[in-house]
């Protein structure tokens, strides 16, 4: 699963100094199994009220309850420096890629 | 019956007729007439060709959106002098505006407020007799949710909206918690639903 490949470039993703934080609608016991289940280290957040979800317009429009799968990769100073938007017809975002986005900031 | 008024009454009613009157004129006089605001005659296509008068002051400015540097045209510009006063005109198609005749050795403050940007406020220092003050007048465009189509997020260069959410041990984060120190990856996903 995705989430299981983020863990394998978590490391390298400290690296480079940042922090790797993944924010579902998901309630906060299925986050817990989840991050259980597949031994993930990084943060991973339950948001079931759409607080996050909504701020960042990120509400699945065919599905409002979930999000549209999309990376961020925001500054220190808490600007976005850059974006992936899965766009449905490919596959999902390898994760060696935003380690590649971030070396390339 | 008959009514019998006495002087008294009939100047009353006189007297409160004419206030009627009086007030009516005031309603339909235009704003502009205010003492604290004169009204330039907006300039479209030329610049106000009146001539400087000597010993005075101008201020010539370009109207520009910072981000994607185009001129702004036929947009409202406000120039407040140190007593309150507004002067109002409008740039060219060129996004240019001039204030002409302004006392010298006065500090001004121009004042642009147009749809979709912040509000704009600088300060002009005092400009001595016979000089004119060339300006550019950057406007910052808001950012906004809506231009993105649902389910789109937000646009890179935009400030990321602080969160504050508990992780599966009920523990609190939030972006803000990273400020200064790092950089966040953040994905906002489907999860396990």
């Amino acid at each position: 699963m995705q989430f299981g490949e983020l863990q394998k470039s978590y490391q390298a993703i400290k690296a480079e100094n940042a922090e790797l934080v993944v924010i579902t609608t998901d309630e906060q016991a299925v986050v817990k199994n989840t991050a259980n289940n597949l031994g993930l280290r990084f943060v991973t957040l339950s948001d079931p009220g759409r607080q996050a979800i909504n701020a960042y317009n990120a509400a699945d429009p065919f599905n409002p309850r979930i999000a549209r799968p999309q990376y961020y990769i925001i500054d220190e100073s808490g600007v976005i420096q850059w974006k992936f938007l899965d766009n449905r017809k490919v596959d999902r975002l390898p994760a060696p890629k935003v380690v590649e986005a971030l070396k390339n900031l | 019956m008959t009514s019998r008024r006495t002087p008294t009454a009939l100047l009353l009613t006189l007297f409160s007729s004419m206030l009627i009157v009086a007030l009516g004129c005031s309603e339909s006089e235009p704003p502009t007439t205010k003492d604290d605001v004169t009204i330039d005659e907006g300039t479209k296509d030329v610049i106000d060709e009146q001539p400087s008068v000597d010993g005075t002051a101008g201020i010539r400015g370009l109207l520009v959106d910072q981000g994607t540097k185009k001129t702004l045209g036929n947009t409202r510009v406000q120039l407040v002098d140190s007593q309150g006063k507004i002067r109002e005109t409008l740039t060219t198609q060129a996004g240019v505006f001039e204030f002409k005749n302004l006392p010298s050795d006065q500090r001004f403050t121009v004042v642009v407020k147009l749809d979709e940007y912040e509000k704009h406020e600088a300060v002009v220092n005092p400009i001595g007799a016979g000089e004119t003050e060339k300006i550019t007048v950057n406007l910052v465009a808001i950012l906004r949710m809506e231009d993105l189509p649902p389910g789109d997020g937000l646009s890179v260069g935009s400030k990321a909206p602080d969160f504050n959410l508990k992780d599966g041990d009920g523990k609190a984060h939030s972006l803000a918690n990273y400020a200064g120190k790092q950089r966040v990856v953040l994905l906002l996903d489907r999860g396990a639903w």
